[in-house]
């Protein structure tokens, strides 16, 4: 059989939030990537292991916390998501942080990888190719105060030090790219991305 | 700053796990499943009859909005499903994607005209204003009985032969002879495979433009 269904993120997260098995691993398929890889720039691959499975466990735990009237999906599982890697990247101190901000950052500049998945790229393609197409589209010095701010989990102050510019200069970059990324998402994010 | 952030967090997520090399071992899905399928605990005999009878009342409520919302799910679901077929496909053959997945993309769905059941056949003829190509795919398209084929006709022009896999799926990328390609009808007919004048049976057709 071809057909199938493909609810929102949201919708599943209701779903998880009733103990749906099912749903948490539509889920985990559609955002564990994203999570991963994020862990295994910053902590190494060993330990993005066991974050990601920190961070299900607790989309699993907490799933009934989420209010889709709030906000997405992704901005509520990603600030989980973050809270976990950051937590543990803050251990690792300051320069390994903005040392794979800088690796991401530049992976972020880059054409996306042509061979994922099948399933990585179909889903890639319906929903997130204008979300990495903005990321991408950031001039290099917007998108590297991002990277150090969201992927290293730096201060803007921290940021001004790693970088040495102006504090209003990183203030002002932060500004630009995060209101650009955020019209990227209330374009292309989940719920509109898994309705179209 | 951090609400900010993660509000933009979608955005960086995705291109992270579209850049990076990193991808999650197969068996962490399976540890993380089994472990959440052992924390289900199982629903005492009162609180199943609430849901049973709060799921009915509100199943009764959502019919009619929920139909709506199935039949959009499954013309997207369709969607989907061509698509992650094309790319199973069409993976050395770029330029499929250049006009499937262009913004400017131009868009016609194909339906049975006798058979408008989930399961029924269906597929979508893309083009481009700037490219000279016409993309055509179908879905759950049965195999055409011996010594006839499957055609694709925009307006009176057969313009390819749709020639489905064991799944139903079959595309081909038709290359015109200028950019800007438009037509009026779109549909499939199954007829002898060297016919060229659309006189047998209409599988699939979109509305009249």
């Amino acid at each position: 059989m071809l057909q199938s269904i493909e609810p929102s993120d949201e919708a599943l997260a209701a779903r998880v939030a009733a103990g749906d098995v099912g749903a948490f691993a539509a889920l985990y398929d559609r955002h564990a990537t994203k999570v991963y890889a994020w862990a295994a720039h910053l902590l190494g691959t060993g330990e993005a292991d066991d974050v990601t499975q920190e961070v299900f466990f607790r989309l699993w735990d907490k799933a009934r916390q989420f209010d889709p009237a709030r906000g997405r999906f992704g901005a509520w599982f990603g600030a989980i998501a973050r809270h976990q890697i950051l937590a543990r990247g803050r251990r690792r101190g300051l320069e390994r942080r903005i040392v794979a901000a800088e690796e991401i950052e530049e992976l972020l500049a880059q054409t996306a990888d042509p061979s994922p998945s099948v399933e990585l790229r179909a889903w890639t393609a319906q929903r997130d190719a204008a979300l990495i197409a903005a990321v991408r589209g950031l001039p290099v010095e917007q998108r590297r105060v991002i990277a150090l701010a969201y992927f290293g989990g730096l201060s803007q102050s921290e940021i001004a030090a790693a970088v040495a510019i102006p504090l209003g200069t990183v203030k002002k970059r932060t500004r630009l790219a995060l209101a650009k990324l955020r019209s990227a998402v209330a374009e292309n994010g989940s719920t509109r991305a898994s309705a179209g | 700053m951090d609400h900010e952030l993660d509000d933009a967090g979608e955005a960086l997520g995705a291109a992270v796990a579209a850049h990076s090399p990193h991808r999650p071992p197969p068996e962490l899905r399976e540890r993380l499943l089994r472990e959440v399928a052992r924390r289900v605990r199982p629903v005492r005999w009162w609180a199943r009859r609430s849901i049973i009878a709060g799921a009915a009342t509100l199943v009764l409520l959502l019919a009619g909005p929920l139909a709506w919302g199935l039949s959009l799910n499954a013309a997207l679901a369709q969607e989907r499903s061509l698509r992650t077929q094309l790319e199973d496909a069409a993976t050395r053959d770029e330029v499929v994607f250049e006009v499937v997945d262009a913004r400017n993309v131009s868009k016609t769905t194909l339906r049975s005209p006798t058979d408008d059941s989930p399961t029924a056949p269906y597929g979508k003829v893309f083009t481009r204003p700037d490219m000279p190509y016409v993309v055509a795919m179908s879905g759950r398209l049965p195999r055409a009985p011996a010594g006839r084929a499957y055609h694709l006709y925009l307006d009176a022009r057969r313009i390819g032969t749709l020639t489905p896999n064991d799944a139903g799926f079959a595309y081909f990328v038709f290359r015109a002879d200028a950019v800007g390609i438009t037509y009026q009808q779109a549909r499939v007919v199954i007829e002898a495979p060297a016919a060229t004048d659309a006189s047998g049976a209409t599988v699939l057709a979109a509305p009249q433009r």
